[in-house]
């Protein structure tokens, strides 16, 4: 067994944001301001999540949980899984909101998500296969960073779907057996 | 009148203007080590603030719904990691600290660490006995006994089960409770205080008996001349918690207690830049990095209901080296159960997609999480965690995915895997980014021998962090002597999980409450 522990010196680190990302798709692009402009909300009232990342996680959101979904609920449930995220957005310190939010901008951004795989025209115009696929190139990358991408993805996606309690029934779980408020001591 | 109404409370978010207090001493944190201090300390007639990052949540306003509650009680919404984002790192981040959300598993310090704190790192004091009298004492304050009144849930049975089956050992785990209803969501905070966290034992005592407690308020600096502190700067938060508002408050003390938890006590001591000559300050951080393995049972298990560890097994805790593996450099290992909630499952272990994805969440009550605590700090051939200031001040841990780890790894995944098919699954799978699941001991054994267990390909998750103030015999092995105690500057001492000098081996709680019970009656004794 090899038991040198991993010389420290020479580890790199990842960063969702910034550098790590820039350097992946080429460098010297700010994603953020050339996304599309022109996506269409799904929130009626966002604080943190642009139109083009919404319209994006109901992309990836969809390749992730597809199968979870009772047929007519569909949409709705995947909205409302959006609407936790961009609530629970806030609740993360500042510097992991920038790089959550500088991520999906990034993602959003043709050239980026070129390099890392998905060669669509657009998310609007991305298929269930296609978007699979792209996740699942994440997943079984030699890249950590793409790794690290994918499970970004695939957590901040199930993390908000099992938020709400109407997902609780698709896996058998009746809910909490105990409700508050109890009281203050 | 509520109760709150008659406490010295303030909540930072309402400030309007700076603020400066004067006390006896200060405690920064409210966990497990400051809320324990904040008791003793005030009942030996000391004025006592307390001072808390995090909100101060309680029965009346606990979510039971796993994302609310995580992004209200958790170190960064739950999301911590380590530097390299290989190790999700849980922490509580509320009044009470970890002991609101952790899991009450009560476990004395095993004698095997206190031998090797004595013979490793010169801690003579730390006798087979020497805390004994503090056990005791913060097991009756905080009714730790035997769990009795329920029977372990069926996902807890399953790891006696399997043990029982191989010819392991497994006991039944003592918890801190009063009137438990066995409802399974302690990660939430308990909504019926049967928990007996500090939050709902030492802190109200002291609230109750004129200590002050200040919440939604982060320490940043402690102002000192090398010798003494004379202050502490704090950042009021806002409503939230979440941000900097641009109120401060400025508290001057005789002493200072520092429990802000074993990654930002450390973190503190370092942006304020107090002596280290030890050079061991941030260093030696221990995570009992878990390796977790999910399996599927014909029955149904409900793991997200029932107390949810009542069953352990330290089986593999020290492994006895042998002539066959005289360099074997493993760590040794305790075995629990997690609780299989549908967060807990679907987002934190759970990694496939669409119909792989589907298929675990789908077979939810079916489904038995056993993780293993792996001993980290035992080992020289360990990196261990070092702290870092990141470029916006703010403490991230760099703790490197090592080959000692990824062979640990292998090893706990092999045991769990003979363990639970021994209890009858039908299924297996380890925590890998591939979701990986197999239906016969073979298959599994033979994927795991060659499995990539690095960086980001398997799993590793920590709810224990320890050290990176560690005790030394002296000032040139540690930051803080046995008691706790600074050894440069004269007023400081850390209470929390940061003193220790390897990792406990099992989960930490009763070994901080009786080491800072134990260094709290001897700071009574200078500071009365
Ligand atoms: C989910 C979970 C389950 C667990 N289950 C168990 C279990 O069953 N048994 C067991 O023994 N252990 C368990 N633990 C671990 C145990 O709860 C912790 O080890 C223990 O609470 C650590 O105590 P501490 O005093 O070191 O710090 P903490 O309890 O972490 O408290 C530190 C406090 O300081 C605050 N703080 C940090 N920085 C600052 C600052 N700059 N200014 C002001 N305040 C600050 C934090 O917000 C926090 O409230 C669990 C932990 C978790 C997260
Ligand atoms: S099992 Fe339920 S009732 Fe018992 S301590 Fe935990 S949260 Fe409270």
């Amino acid at each position: 067994m090899d038991t040198t522990p991993l010389n420290l010196r020479r580890r790199s680190f990842l960063k969702l944001s910034g550098l790590g990302l820039f350097s992946l798709v080429g460098g010297g692009y700010i994603a953020a301001r050339l996304t599309d402009g022109t996506a269409k909300a799904l929130l009626p009232k966002a604080t943190n999540l642009s139109p083009a990342s919404q319209q994006m996680l109901l992309k990836i959101f969809d390749a992730i949980l597809w199968d979870m979904m009772p047929k007519e609920q569909d949409p709705l449930l995947l909205t409302s899984a959006i609407a936790t995220l961009d609530k629970g957005i806030s609740a993360l310190p500042p510097a992991i909101q920038k790089e959550l939010i500088g991520l999906l901008d990034m993602l959003t951004f043709a050239p980026s998500r070129f390099a890392l795989a998905g060669r669509w025209s657009g998310w609007e115009n991305a298929s269930r296969d296609e978007v699979s696929a792209w996740l699942i190139a994440l997943q079984t990358s030699s890249f950590e960073l793409r790794r690290l991408i994918y499970i970004t993805m695939h957590d901040i996606s199930t993390s908000s779907f099992y938020a709400n309690p109407q997902t609780w029934s698709l896996v058998g779980y009746n809910g909490p057996l105990l409700h508050g408020p109890g009281p203050e001591v | 009148m509520s109760i709150m109404s008659k406490r010295n409370l303030l909540d930072a978010s309402t400030l309007t203007a700076d603020r400066t207090y004067t006390t006896d001493v200060v405690i920064i944190g409210t966990g497990a080590g400051g809320g324990y201090t904040a008791e003793v300390l005030t009942k030996a007639g000391l004025k006592v603030i307390m001072v808390e990052e995090g909100a101060y949540h309680t029965a009346k306003t606990f979510s039971q719904n796993e994302a609310e509650a995580t992004a209200m009680l958790y170190q960064q919404g739950g999301a911590q990691k380590t530097k390299d984002k290989g190790i999700v790192v849980l922490q509580g981040r509320c009044v009470g600290g970890g002991t609101t959300v952790n899991w009450t598993s009560s476990i004395r310090t095993p004698a095997n660490t206190l031998k090797h704190w004595r013979e490793h790192h010169g801690l003579k004091v730390f006798s087979d006995d020497e805390l004994a009298p503090y056990f005791t004492e913060v097991e009756k304050r905080l009714n730790m006994n035997p769990f009795e009144e329920f029977e372990p849930n069926a996902n807890n049975s399953i790891l006696a089960k399997g043990c029982a089956a191989l010819g392991y050992e497994w006991h039944r785990i003592n918890r801190n409770v009063n009137g438990c209803a066995n409802s399974g969501l302690c990660g939430l905070g308990c909504p019926i205080n049967a928990k007996q966290s500090q939050m709902v034992t030492t802190i109200p005592w002291a609230l109750d008996n004129g200590a002050m407690l200040i919440s939604k308020a982060r320490a940043d600096r402690l102002i000192h001349d090398g010798q003494k502190i004379s202050a502490v700067e704090i950042t009021a938060l806002d409503t939230s918690a979440v941000n900097d508002t641009n109120h401060k408050i400025t508290i001057t003390a005789k002493h200072f207690v520092i429990a802000a938890g074993a990654m930002r006590s450390p973190a503190l001591l370092m942006k304020s830049q107090i002596p280290d000559p030890s050079s061991m300050l941030g260093k030696r951080t221990f995570l009992h990095p878990v390796i977790a393995v999910a399996a599927e049972f014909e029955h149904k298990i409900d793991g997200f209901y029932g107390a949810p560890q009542t069953v352990n097994s330290h089986e593999f805790l020290w492994p006895k080296q042998t002539s066959k593996n005289p360099n074997d450099n493993k760590m040794g290992f305790k075995l629990e159960t997690i609780p299989v909630t549908p967060m807990l499952a679907g987002a934190f272990f759970d990694k496939g997609i669409g119909k792989s994805h589907a298929s675990r969440m789908k077979s939810l009550p079916h489904l038995n999480v056993i993780d293993a605590l792996c001993r980290d700090g035992f080992n020289d051939t360990e990196a261990c965690g070092t702290v870092e200031i990141d470029s916006n001040g703010n403490p991230t841990l760099d703790y490197p995915i090592t080959q000692t780890l990824i062979e640990t790894a292998r090893n706990v995944i092999d045991k769990v895997f003979e363990i639970q098919f021994a209890a009858g699954a039908k299924t297996v799978s380890a925590w890998h980014i591939d979701n990986p699941k197999f239906t016969t001991l073979k298959a599994a054994k033979s994927w795991l021998k060659t499995a990539d267990l690095g960086l980001l390909k398997g799993m590793y998750g920590s709810a224990h962090v320890m050290g990176g103030c560690q005790m030394g015999k002296d000032e040139k092995s540690g930051v803080v002597d046995t008691n706790g105690r600074h050894f440069t500057i004269k007023n400081l001492s850390i209470h929390d999980a940061s003193i220790f000098p390897s990792s406990t081996g099992v989960n930490p709680q009763l070994s901080i409450y009786a080491t800072t019970l134990r260094n709290t009656k001897n700071l009574t004794k200078h500071l009365t």
